[in-house]
């Protein structure tokens, strides 16, 4: 297995707020050096996950081992961690240098460092409370990075922000990944497939599914086609808008289709997956069944 | 330190108002020991409780930057970092008591200054009583009230501020009374105000200690 760092360990791990209990059972072990998307729908539990790991909610029962030690007993452990929460946690009144300092007069780590990492250089002397969403959530990043850590938990850091912005974002968090266990959680599922390496999907405060993204093949594929004329003669295609869709239960059965298309003596301008190969795992009950289908398909 | 300035810049007014307050206490001060001398005796408690009520005015912003960094994930991060409710409750109590420092400071050197312009040893006296039972009583109110008001903080519904009117009424309730006590008597006085200091001092203490159970962690979440 390649870039192995120290390893996550929750087991059996149920935890809450007051006596709600959110998270039922929480087991897996990650170990590798990776991105790891934690994908569930709105109120699934995700933020009690991340808050669980980073010791800010002590688990009602279940443990969580991290390097071997136990993260809620050993305050050593929890120093190889790291948290961003939705909230940007930055004091609004101070600039982006002072707040990164008053972070690192407590966490220590380089504030001189973090604002070259995440290139805040410009908006070092500007006040927190003055910057757009996007320059926000880089300054936020930035407090994360302030000093090496071997887990970064991620909350949903692109959430309110603008296509661009995300993409931005995105791209920083995957140059800072290297060597790095990230765990970041979204809703989102093309941000899922873009930035993801492996996904953690929970559902309802059950984790329903670890497996890297690559491996997830969905049932069905649904095939969008533009064309110089008429295909539904040649495939079996429905005319969608600007697309002749096809559903196919293989990206080797859409080779094919795609083939006689041309053969037929029509020119094909675009061809692409029209849904998300996460969607499904949205709109089944049963993910498990897909993940047995995944590995089936291996 | 860096909480105490960070309060200063959230809420310049209601510092302000403390400082004013001081300066009012301070004025009577002056007058009583250069018009009155030792007869002032009779309402010796007047300045405390006026220079009190400053000193709670002043630390009141350390409240609302307690609630503030609440709801902007502050807290929460600090948790994150290792610290538990203590740790978080300590760090706040101590800015309110350095701020509490600054103005104390202030007062006291004008009480002194008050009590040696006087040039009687009785007036220097009763100076230095007022000095120390403004110490006394404002200390021990600040530490009760930024104490309450941060365990009661997620108490109130609405996420603009503080829970102001429950944790400075509790405070107004320790000082209040000090400004209509004058007619009882000079011991009986000297007597109630320190039954009062050790009462906000004592559950002040068991407050901070009993922090960890009173405080869930969850309740300085955002």
């Amino acid at each position: 297995m390649k870039n192995q760092v120290p390893a996550l360990e929750l087991n059996n791990v149920s935890s809450g707020y007051n006596e709600q209990v959110v998270l039922h059972n929480i087991n897996f072990k990650l170990q590798e050096a990776s991105i790891y998307v934690v994908l569930g729908p709105n109120g699934a539990g995700k933020t009690t996950l991340f808050r669980t790991i980073a010791g800010i909610l002590e688990p009602l029962s279940g443990g969580i081992l991290f390097n071997g030690q136990n993260l809620t007993a050993s305050a050593r452990a929890r120093t190889r961690i790291n948290y961003l929460s939705q909230y940007n946690a930055m004091p609004e009144e101070m600039t982006v240098y002072d707040g990164l300092k008053f972070y690192s007069e407590i966490e220590g780590g380089d504030p001189d460092k973090a604002i070259d990492l995440l290139e805040l250089d410009e908006l070092k002397n500007k006040r927190f409370s003055d910057l757009s969403l996007g320059q926000k959530k880089r300054a936020a990043i930035a407090k994360v990075f302030l000093s090496e850590r071997d887990l970064y938990l991620l909350d949903e850091p692109t959430a309110n922000l603008d296509p661009a912005v995300s993409k931005e974002i995105r791209d920083i968090i995957v140059r800072l990944s290297k060597d790095r266990m990230i765990l970041y959680s979204s809703h989102n599922l093309y941000e899922a497939t873009d930035i993801g390496v492996y996904l953690i999907l929970i559902k309802t405060g059950q984790v329903t599914m670890l497996d890297r993204i690559s491996n997830i093949k969905p049932k069905n594929y649904r095939v969008g086609i533009k064309a110089s004329s008429d295909i539904t003669g040649i495939v079996d295609a429905k005319r969608e808008g600007d697309y002749y869709v096809l559903s196919v239960s293989s990206p080797e059965e859409a080779g094919r289709a795609l083939k006689k298309i041309v053969e037929g003596g029509i020119l094909v301008t675009e061809m692409r997956q029209l849904d998300n190969p996460l969607q499904e795992l949205f709109e089944t009950s049963d993910a498990e069944k897909l993940q047995e289908g995944s590995k089936n398909s291996k | 330190m860096v909480f105490a300035k960070r309060s200063l810049t959230l809420s310049k007014i209601q510092a302000g108002l403390g400082v004013g307050l001081a300066a009012f206490g301070i004025f009577v001060i002056f007058a009583l020991s250069l018009l009155a001398g030792s007869s002032s005796a009779a309402v010796f408690l007047l300045p405390v409780s006026f220079m009190s009520l400053a000193l709670l005015i002043f630390t009141m912003p350390i409240i609302l930057l307690y609630v503030y960094d609440k709801n902007n994930g502050v807290l929460e991060y600090l948790l994150s970092l290792g610290w538990n409710q203590s740790d978080v409750f300590k760090q706040y109590l101590k800015a309110a008591l350095l701020l509490a420092l600054m103005l104390f400071t202030v007062e006291g050197v004008a009480i002194l200054i008050a009590g040696a312009i006087s040039g009687s040893t009785g007036v220097f006296i009763l100076d230095s009583l007022m000095l120390f039972l403004t110490a006394f009583l404002g200390f021990s109110v600040v530490s009760l009230v930024t104490m309450a008001m941060m365990a009661f903080s997620s108490l109130q519904k609405q996420r603009v501020g503080a829970n102001t009117p429950l944790g400075f009424t509790i405070g107004a309730l320790f000082i209040v009374p000090t400004f209509y006590l004058s007619f009882i008597g000079f011991i009986p006085e000297l007597i109630v105000v320190l039954a009062l200091c050790l009462l906000a001092g004592g559950l002040s203490a068991g407050m901070f200690l009993l922090s960890s159970r009173l405080i869930r962690r969850e309740k300085m979440l955002p």
